[in-house]
């Protein structure tokens, strides 16, 4: 489906990301969207990553806090959040906007990236085994994410758009080869290149699991210098074409060769920084669930995904010593 | 025989299909070489450094943003992903050309 806002084509085709299967429902007159039918989250994870959802729209644009639920199946769904077209359009047409965004985003992530490597020291210092560190970290978690997530969506809902665009758009005026190599010169990223150099195992798995996978540490920085060397060979093309559209073409271009390498690297920062953070959290939730199962609180570790933080936090200290040894 | 998905990753290979399944033994990737890798989805990224030795790669799922993707093309090796369906059209010994500019496998030969 090919979607016409503000003049320019949309293609709402995903090819296999995470938002292909995008659902919407009416309920009471209220339109609420699921941007991820098949990714449920538990009670734990839903209560930590919430205030992230709720403050998007207001992060993003300035308007109203978002609602939202989490269903029966564990899958979350949106009322008055951002829309994708709006990212996608507000990214492409005013760049001085997206260019904010990324300042704001940059202080949020580096903050973020600076604590993890503290709670990470303090995990080998043996801290791990502190209930008040535990509990702590993980509310801090919950802090974390209510800045983190809004700055993920400038990428996550718009990142395959921006990119399946830019080639189409070079397809349509060129050809599939030179588009490929256009991009396959534009979409790079430190943080898979450190991931190949470290050669440490991450797994895509996006939920707590126990035992917790090993923890690390993703290394990488946005790139602003990014180019092709195909770039001339294009603009060649475009002039040798008779049509009046060649400046719009060219300043579309333009735009999406800014844009297009970062929102790739944007998602690429998502990804590691956002699995290493789980994976930490996950190891004190995992001290935290030993310690209640020792108690016959729990019967088995995955209970404590059935908690929201609070009520974790009111469990430990009610029944669980300062020493979780 | 062609089957088109997303270009992925840069270059052209010839060589035959090898379909990793999940419950494949690590010991059977690990001594994987100079084969043209096919799997339905890259959801553990590990798994692309185990299988370095591949000739190219083939995904029934993915494009060309994913974070597999990113990864392969680091590695230098050719990729075609989000072939949907027609992931099932090969089969393991196929004899397949892979272009990884245009997206493109050839069936040169069936198993």
């Amino acid at each position: 489906m090919v979607q016409m806002r503000h003049g320019i084509a949309v293609n709402m085709l995903h090819h296999g990301s995470a938002i292909t299967e995008y659902a919407v429902k009416i309920e009471k007159g209220v339109k609420w969207i699921c941007l991820r039918p098949q990714r449920e989250l538990s009670v734990l994870e839903f209560d930590g990553k919430r205030g992230g959802f709720e403050n998007t729209p207001t992060i993003l644009f300035g308007q109203p806090k978002a609602t939202c639920y989490r269903d029966k199946k564990g899958v979350i769904w949106y009322s008055n959040f951002v829309d994708e077209n709006d990212i996608y359009c507000r990214t492409l047409h005013d760049i001085p906007w997206f260019i904010n965004k990324l300042k704001e985003r940059k202080e949020v992530f580096e903050g973020c990236k600076k604590h993890m490597s503290t709670i990470v020291k303090l995990i080998k210092n043996g801290e791990i085994n502190n209930r008040d560190f535990c509990i702590q970290q993980i509310q801090k978690w919950k802090e974390f994410n209510s800045s983190l997530f809004p700055y993920m969506f400038l990428a996550l809902m718009t990142d395959e758009l921006i990119i399946e665009n830019f080639t189409d758009l070079i397809n349509k005026t060129s050809n599939k080869v030179l588009s490929s190599k256009i991009l396959y010169d534009l979409l790079k990223s430190e943080y898979s290149k450190n991931f190949i150099k470290k050669g440490k195992l991450a797994r895509v798995s996006k939920n707590f699991i126990f035992p917790p996978e090993p923890i690390f540490i993703p290394e990488g920085i946005i790139r602003f210098d990014l180019y092709s060397n195909f770039e001339s060979d294009y603009i060649d093309i475009l002039m040798a074409q008779s049509h009046g559209n060649v400046g719009t073409t060219i300043d579309l271009f333009n735009r999406f060769k800014f844009i297009a390498p970062i929102v790739f690297q944007l998602s690429e920062e998502n990804f590691y920084v956002m699995r290493s953070f789980s994976i930490i959290i996950n190891h004190l939730l995992d001290k935290v669930a030993d310690a209640l199962l020792s108690l016959d609180i729990l019967s088995n570790k995955y209970q404590i995904l059935d908690y929201t933080i609070d009520q974790l936090t009111t469990l430990s200290f009610s029944n669980l010593d300062k020493s979780l040894n | 025989m062609e089957i088109y998905g997303i270009p992925a990753s840069p270059g052209k290979k010839c060589g035959k299909v090898f379909i990793v399944k999940s419950n494949n033994s690590p010991k059977i990737k690990s001594t994987i070489r100079n084969l043209i890798i096919a799997v339905e989805d890259f959801t553990d990224l590990g798994l692309i450094l185990e299988l370095r030795n591949a000739l190219a790669f083939i995904s029934k799922r993915g494009g060309r943003t994913s974070h597999a993707a990113s990864i392969i093309r680091e590695l230098g090796i050719p990729y075609v992903s989000g072939l949907g369906d027609d992931f099932y059209k090969l089969k393991s010994n196929d004899y397949v050309l892979i272009d990884g500019f245009e997206g493109k496998i050839t069936i040169k030969e069936r198993s």
